[in-house]
């Protein structure tokens, strides 16, 4: 396997951005398995897909709308039970 | 930059009543959250729209905002509701955010700022939407 040289940095990142992985899936993770998903995660990454969803919701909803019905839920959990 | 984002926060943003998470996603952030406070966002949409399956699909396939249950979240969500009367779904929230060693982050509310004077440990994790600096 090809070795790659990376700056102490970088690799302290790498190894901190494993171990929140690693509190994220329970097991561990190795830093090939760890740049592996940052990859996918760069390339995957829709940020235009993201805007389209919180736009076409503002489109339907007025401010402060969606947290007025949340209160009004949370409130239906304390009155159950 | 990596954010437990809770169910008001993420509201506010569909909402129109914050554009910080977006101009922070626009940055390269990422938004975690349980699927209990995912769950939700879902039920107030469909509230409100009369569906929700379309824009939380688009919301989790942009892979801006990730769903997680990291294990041991649902422990210490328990144990933040027992020591603390705010919501079930805010202490999922900040479990996420300490399980992670991350903030996270809230809409503005009474009843969380004054359980975070009682108890600074909570206020570690916290960080509300008017704080965030974009």
């Amino acid at each position: 396997m090809e070795s790659i040289k990376i700056r102490p940095e970088t690799k302290r990142r790498l190894i901190k951005y494993r171990a929140r992985l690693e509190a994220e899936l329970g097991r561990k993770v190795s830093l090939d398995e760890a740049i592996a998903r940052l990859l996918e995660s760069a390339e995957s990454r829709d940020f235009a897909k993201f805007l389209k969803a919180v736009e076409r919701t503002r489109s339907r909803a007025g401010k402060g709308e969606l947290v007025g019905l949340l209160k009004a839920g949370r409130g239906e959990d304390e009155a159950g039970g | 930059m990596r954010l437990a984002v809770d169910t008001g926060a993420l509201l506010a943003t569909l909402d129109g009543t914050s554009d910080a998470l977006v101009k922070l996603a626009e940055r390269g952030a990422q938004l975690v959250m349980t699927p209990v406070n995912m769950a939700e966002v879902y039920y107030v949409l469909c509230r409100r729209l009369g569906e929700a399956a379309a824009i939380v699909k688009d919301l989790v396939e942009s892979d801006v905002v990730y769903v997680v249950s990291p294990p041991g979240v649902h422990t210490e969500a328990a144990r933040c509701k027992c020591r603390n009367s705010i919501a079930l779904a805010d202490c999922y929230s900040i479990s996420l955010a300490r399980r992670l060693g991350i903030k996270a982050v809230f809409n503005r509310e009474r009843e969380l700022e004054e359980a975070m004077g009682r108890d600074p440990q909570l206020a570690r994790f916290i960080v509300f939407l008017d704080q965030l600096q974009h």
